[in-house]
C-alpha cells in the first residue's frame, strides 16, 4: 500500500484527479450548453410566451408568476454590470383581463382619457417613478420626473405604444459605494392575441445613449418572437 | 490476567474509545466548518461558475436550467469533497486503526452538524422534508464520504508499508549478522591457522575428509600419515595445538600427571 501517483500519495492523486475530472465536466458541459444556445455572439432563450436573443456576456433571468387566475411570464436581459437591460413581461388571458382593468380604475380615477396599453405604460412608469422616489427618501434624497418622449412604435411586427421616462437623482450602489445619476426607461406595450406584452428598455447615465446598446436592444427586440 | 491487568486494560480501552470519539466529533466539526464556509459565507461554487461562464464568455448562461447540473458538479468538487478531505485528513492522523469505519463517522457527523447549523439560520433546512433528496442530500453526503475516506487514507498512506520496510531492514542485518558469523566461524576452523600447515598440506588433509580444526582435533596420526603422507610430526604438533584451540586437551586422555 504505498503506490504512488505523479509524485503524490495515491489518495490524494485520486482527489487531484476527481477535481480535475470533474472540473473538465463542467467545461465541456458549459460548452455542450453554449453550442446548444448559441447564435453568433447571442445565445437563445425560450420561454411559455416569448423567444429571444440576448449577448452572451448579458444575464437572462425568466420568471414566472403563476395563481388560480393565470400566468404572468417575465423576461430580464440585463448587461453584466446592470447598467442598460431588457425586460419582457407577457400576461395571459385572463391576467391581462384582470391587469387592466386594474389600471383603467387607476387611470379614470386620475382622469386619463388613453388607450389600454398607453394607461398601463403610464401605470408602470408612475409605479417605477414611486419605487425610486421611496427608496431615495430613505436616504433623504430627491428625485425628478421627466417624460422625455411618447408616441408609436413597431415591435415584432406588433403597433406599440411607448414612453420614454427619465428620472433623475437614482442613487445606485456601485462597487461597494453609492452615487447619484440618472436613469432613462422606455416602456412599449401592445395586446396580442388578447395577452398584454410590455417590453421596458433601460440605460443607466450615458449607457442609454451608446450606439452599442441601442444596437443590443434592437437586435433583441428584432429577434424576439411572440408566441 | 489479574484484576490489576484487567483495570489497566480497561482503562486503556476506555480511554482510547474516548480518544477516538473525541477526535472523530472534532473532524466531523471541521467538515461542517469548511462545508458552511465554502458554500454559505464564501459563496466559492457560484464564485467558481462564474469566473468559468465569464472564461468562456457564456455568462449569458448562467441561470439557464441546464448549467445548474454544472452548479452541482462543481460544488461536489469544490465544497463537498474538500470538505470531507479536511475532516478525514485530521480523523486519519489522530487515529490509525479501523479507518475503513472510523471514516465513516466523521463524514455523516459532519453533515449532520451542518444541517443543524443551516436549520438554525434557513427555515428551508428546518423541515427536513423540504430538502432535495438528490441535490441536498445525497450527492454532499457521497461528496463528502468520499472526501473524507480519502483525507483519512491518504495520512496513513504507506506507513504500513514504512514500517514493513523497517521491519525488513532489520531483518537483513540480523542476516548479515549471522553470516558474518559465520565466516567467523568458518576463519576459525580453517586449517591453515595451523602451524605446519599450508594450503598444499590443508588441501590434502581435506581430501582425506578433514575439512576443519575441529576434524583435525579427534583425527589419529596415523590414519592421517597413511592418507596424506604429512610427516607424523608435523601432524602430531597441529592434533596438539587443533586440540588446545578446540579445548581438547586432557579431555579422555591421559595428562602429563596422571
Amino acid at each position: 500500500m504505498r503506490a504512488r501517483l505523479f509524485g503524490m500519495k495515491l489518495p490524494v492523486a485520486i482527489f487531484v484527479l476527481i477535481l480535475a475530472a470533474l472540473l473538465g465536466v463542467s467545461c465541456i458541459l458549459v460548452e455542450y450548453i453554449s453550442m446548444k444556445y448559441s447564435k453568433g455572439n447571442y445565445f437563445r432563450l425560450e420561454t411559455r410566451f416569448v423567444d429571444l436573443e440576448f449577448p452572451r456576456n448579458w444575464i437572462a433571468v425568466t420568471g414566472k408568476k403563476e395563481n388560480s387566475s393565470g400566468v404572468i411570464i417575465s423576461v430580464a436581459c440585463v448587461s453584466s454590470g446592470q447598467d442598460a437591460g431588457v425586460f419582457f413581461i407577457v400576461y395571459d388571458e385572463n391576467m391581462t383581463r384582470i391587469y387592466l382593468e386594474k389600471v383603467r380604475n387607476w387611470a379614470s380615477l386620475r382622469g386619463y382619457r388613453v388607450n389600454d396599453t398607453s394607461a398601463a405604460i403610464l401605470f408602470e412608469a408612475e409605479r417605477l417613478f414611486n419605487y425610486h422616489k421611496n427608496r431615495t427618501k430613505v436616504n433623504d434624497g430627491n428625485v425628478t420626473l421627466l417624460l422625455l418622449d411618447n408616441g408609436m412604435i413597431k415591435v415584432s411586427n406588433y403597433e406599440a405604444n411607448y414612453l420614454t421616462i427619465m428620472i433623475m437623482g437614482l442613487r445606485i450602489e456601485r462597487g461597494g459605494g453609492s452615487e447619484i445619476c440618472n436613469g432613462t426607461w422606455r416602456f412599449i406595450s401592445w395586446i396580442y392575441d388578447k395577452k398584454l406584452s410590455f417590453v421596458v428598455l433601460y440605460g443607466i447615465g450615458e449607457y442609454w445613449n451608446q450606439p452599442e446598446i441601442w444596437e443590443i436592444f434592437n437586435h433583441i427586440l428584432n429577434s424576439t418572437r411572440y408566441k | 490476567m489479574n484484576v490489576d491487568e484487567e483495570e489497566e486494560a480497561l482503562e486503556r480501552g476506555g480511554y482510547s474509545r474516548i480518544y477516538q470519539i473525541m477526535h472523530m466529533l472534532i473532524g466531523g466539526g471541521i467538515i461542517a466548518g469548511v462545508f458552511l464556509t465554502v458554500i454559505y459565507l464564501l459563496d466559492f461554487p457560484w464564485v467558481i461558475l462564474l469566473v468559468l461562464l465569464k472564461g468562456l464568455n457564456c455568462l449569458g448562461l448562467i441561470f439557464y436550467p441546464e448549467v445548474a447540473a454544472v452548479s452541482v458538479i462543481l460544488t461536489f468538487a469544490i465544497a463537498y469533497m474538500p470538505s470531507g478531505l479536511c475532516g478525514g485528513l485530521y480523523t486519519g492522523y489522530r487515529i490509525k486503526e479501523n479507518l475503513r469505519i472510523i471514516l465513516l463517522i466523521p463524514a455523516l457527523l459532519g453533515f449532520l452538524f451542518a444541517i443543524l447549523i443551516l436549520s438554525w439560520f434557513f427555515p428551508r433546512y428546518r423541515l427536513l422534508i423540504n430538502l432535495n433528496p438528490t441535490t441536498d442530500v445525497l450527492i454532499p453526503l457521497v461528496g463528502i464520504i468520499i472526501g473524507s475516506y480519502l483525507g483519512g487514507y491518504s495520512m496513513n498512506w504507506g506507513v504500513e508499508a514504512e514500517e514493513a520496510e523497517e521491519v525488513e531492514g532489520e531483518t537483513t542485518i540480523r542476516m548479515l549478522g549471522f553470516e558474518e558469523a559465520e565466516a567467523e566461524i568458518e576463519e576459525a576452523e580453517r586449517l591453515e591457522r595451523l602451524r605446519g600447515i599450508g594450503p598444499a598440506r590443508a588441501e590434502r588433509l581435506r581430501d582425506a575428509g578433514v575439512k576443519t580444526i575441529s576434524d583435525l582435533a579427534e583425527a589419529e596420526v596415523e590414519d592421517l600419515y597413511e592418507k596424506t603422507g604429512i610427516p607424523r610430526a608435523v601432524l602430531l604438533r597441529a592434533i596438539e595445538e587443533a586440540k588446545e584451540l578446540k579445548g581438547l586437551k586432557g579431555e579422555g586422555q591421559p595428562t602429563e600427571g596422571d
